[in-house]
């Protein structure tokens, strides 16, 4: 008897702690009356401009961490939220989504799939035959694009929209009026290292889907030439050429004129083409390209050029200078309009979005594989400025120019330069630590937020470029849902913002940076949203 | 086995040893030449898991049975135990072994060692090998398939 209930003891203890250790649910519908965020862009045009964050030069002082939950345990997160009134919805490379309580990190509803999540989530308010439905959309590595019912979870459509084994979804989809708009890139630029692997077969493409079924709409590949053998190496293996230009980014919406523009990538091997590492302007009603302006030529590289065996690596290999960040629809000061493209290559440039004709043109540091402009730069049209994050770790083939990591802005209207901040890393003492400022910004109507290769997390001025706030993430964290949270390099998608709060992913172990699984959540003291009035 | 029994068992053991050493060396190269003609894992289809695990383990098996397991039905030898001049036969009766007991040989120890845990065929492998050494030079795979390694004529 003693026994026994020495047993129930033991086993109410265990209960008692593996609750405690239970990840924090609040099961809840989301409210979806009102949206932060959308997308990867901050609506259609990708500028990167949050009007509705309440952090602003007075407050951003007070901005304190609120809540950290951990990304599950994959160490390179590579998603970017949706953010409501009060949910924030993101992904994992383990396939989970999660609806997030934005003001505490607890989990309204967590839905899987069997394929890591690679894209931003997206949200689209879409006439289905059941009805309106709020549905999420993400890629995934495979190749995958979901549609999830923002209110429960429950998986409404997937589609395949894949042509090629190695093609998959790294760019967040664009939605606008019933269509999703699904950039395509692929990992054949890392399986070319392989040098039995017959390289290279991929070509980049944009594709349109039905947001309410996932029907194709349309697929319009960047290269029109299908690949053909063009040579031979160890006698047996067939190479392919023309192959690449894959679209890593976001697509840019403009519905006013009808057109889609993406960024685009290197060939992967020879020929080397002319939509290559190049703006791409299509029609967004039958996918036609309507014009494209190429500004790095005969860039034709791949992973093997890089290793002893380069039996993949074109001759006279190229300098692997892709649009990795998508380009922003903005406006001059007259109210022209103007597209703002950023390459890997430290250039940033001026485009007539109707014709593709330059307008200007701008350098910033040395460039490099990682950038230069790696994932994405940011606007403030109210103050006709463009703000430029340069990464410039080297890496590539080198050229004359000095590195110049840091954030830098520009004039719009002309792309002269306004200010430049250098980012002076913080790597001592830490292995894996790069300089740079890597990530995608946002900016608000008074600030700009961006973040480095460091773990540091920083505010800065928009008028001046001076750094107003800023945070070391390269740590470990208590998380909201008792699993361990490492902050590491904060790349890829970079901060999002809402209200009161500021989030952000760190850690991100891919290019031998160091990874991690932390989502933070900051909040400036004293708020005025819920989530501030509850403390 | 008694000492009488063994002693009379030829010694062989370097023999097997390099003959061993002959295979592989021979085995490598082919399953490339074999991978290479094919265009087996050519194409990125090839590259989307489980296919490199299938297609590199269908390879493994057709290169060992173009170079190994046809010389060994047909003649009792690999050319590697051609060349240090031994050859295969069934212990009791002596004589060429059967296709099945050639394949029960071949693959017993692999498809236990994998049941187990692939992680454990090597040493598997290894500790087997080892047997040799013992007094009547008869391997697992030996016993198992009734087989023994004699000095060829």
């Amino acid at each position: 008897m003693k026994i026994g209930a020495g047993l129930i003891a033991v086993c109410l203890a265990w209960n008692a702690a593996a609750a405690q250790q239970r990840p924090a649910d609040c099961v809840s519908t989301p409210d979806l009356s009102a949206l932060y965020n959308a997308g990867w862009g901050n609506g259609l045009h990708n500028n990167r401009q949050q009007p509705y964050s309440n952090i602003d030069l007075a407050n951003v002082g007070s901005l304190e961490l609120a809540w950290v939950f951990a990304l599950d345990e994959n160490p390179a997160p590579h998603s970017y939220p949706v953010i409501t009134a009060d949910t924030l919805f993101i992904g994992t490379p383990d396939g989970n989504l999660y609806a997030l309580d934005r003001f505490s990190g607890c989990q309204r509803w967590r839905m899987s799939v069997d394929e890591p999540i690679r894209s931003g989530i997206t949200y689209g308010r879409v006439d289905t035959p059941e009805g309106i439905r709020h549905l999420l959309f993400f890629g995934t590595f495979q190749g995958n694009v979901f549609a999830v019912d923002a209110g429960t979870g429950e998986l409404v459509w997937q589609a395949d929209v894949k042509d090629h084994a190695w093609a998959m979804v790294t760019g967040t989809p664009s939605y606008h009026d019933g269509r999703l708009y699904v950039p395509i890139s692929s990992g054949e630029v890392a399986l070319a290292a392989n040098p039995f692997y017959g390289c290279c077969t991929f070509r980049g493409a944009l594709r349109a889907l039905n947001a309410a079924t996932g029907a194709l709409l349309w697929n319009t590949h960047v290269i029109d030439e299908e690949p053909q053998v063009t040579g031979r190496h160890y006698l047996f293996v067939d190479e392919y050429g023309p192959s690449g230009a894959p679209v890593w980014s976001s697509p840019t919406l403009d519905p006013e004129n009808r057109r889609v523009y993406v960024g685009t990538g290197e060939n992967y091997t020879r020929p080397a083409t002319s939509r290559s590492d190049s703006i791409v302007a299509f029609d967004m009603d039958t996918g036609t390209i309507l014009w494209h302006q190429q500004y790095t030529a005969e860039d034709a590289f791949n992973m093997a050029c890089g290793l002893p065996i380069k039996a993949n690596c074109p001759e006279n290999s190229g300098p692997d200078l892709d649009f990795g960040a998508p380009p922003i629809l903005s406006e001059t000061e007259d109210g022209t309009p103007i597209l703002l493209a950023g390459q890997k290559s430290g250039g940033v440039y001026g485009i007539d979005p109707a014709t593709g004709e330059r307008r200007w043109q701008q350098y910033f540091g040395r460039g490099g594989m990682l950038g230069g402009v790696h994932w994405g730069m940011a606007v403030n049209q109210q103050q006709n400025l463009l703000i430029a994050p340069i990464s410039d770790i080297p890496t590539g083939k080198r050229n004359d120019r000095e590195a110049d990591p840091g954030l830098h802005a520009l004039d719009i209207s002309t792309g002269k330069p306004r200010w430049s901040t250098p980012h002076a890393a913080n790597c001592e003492g830490r292995e894996q630590c790069r300089g740079g400022l890597s990530a995608a910004i946002t900016a608000t109507d008074q600030l700009v937020f961006a973040a480095g290769l460091d773990g540091s997390l920083m505010a800065y001025d928009l008028e001046t470029g001076n750094i107003v706030w800023s945070y070391d993430s390269w740590r470990e964290f208590e998380s909201v849902n008792g699993l361990p949270a490492n902050g590491g390099a904060i790349d890829v998608h970079g901060p999002a913002l809402a209200g009161d709060y500021l989030y952000v992913q760190s850690g991100y172990g891919t290019f031998g940076q160091k990874g991690g699984n932390a989502l933070l959540a900051f909040r400036i003291n004293p708020g005025s949203e819920p989530g501030a009035a509850r403390e | 086995m008694n000492d009488a029994a063994a002693s009379s068992v030829p010694r062989l053991r370097l023999r097997r040893f390099v003959a061993t050493l002959l295979d592989l060396a021979i085995l490598i190269p082919a399953g490339l030449l074999l991978m290479l003609v094919t265009g087996l894992v050519e194409s990125a289809a090839a590259w989307v898991m489980p296919q490199p695990i299938i297609r590199l383990a269908g390879l493994a098996v057709a290169t060992y049975l173009l170079v190994n397991g046809y010389p060994l039905f047909v003649h009792g030898q690999t050319l590697g135990k051609r060349i240090m001049g031994i050859r295969l036969e069934q212990a009791a009766a002596g004589g060429r072994l059967p296709v099945w007991k050639l394949a029960w040989r071949a693959a017993a120890i692999p498809a236990v060692a994998l049941l187990i845990s692939l992680q454990l065929l090597l040493p598997l492998y290894l500790l087997t090998g080892l047997s040799i050494f013992l007094p009547n030079q008869r391997t697992l795979q030996d016993y198992l398939s009734g087989s023994r390694v004699v000095r060829a004529a």
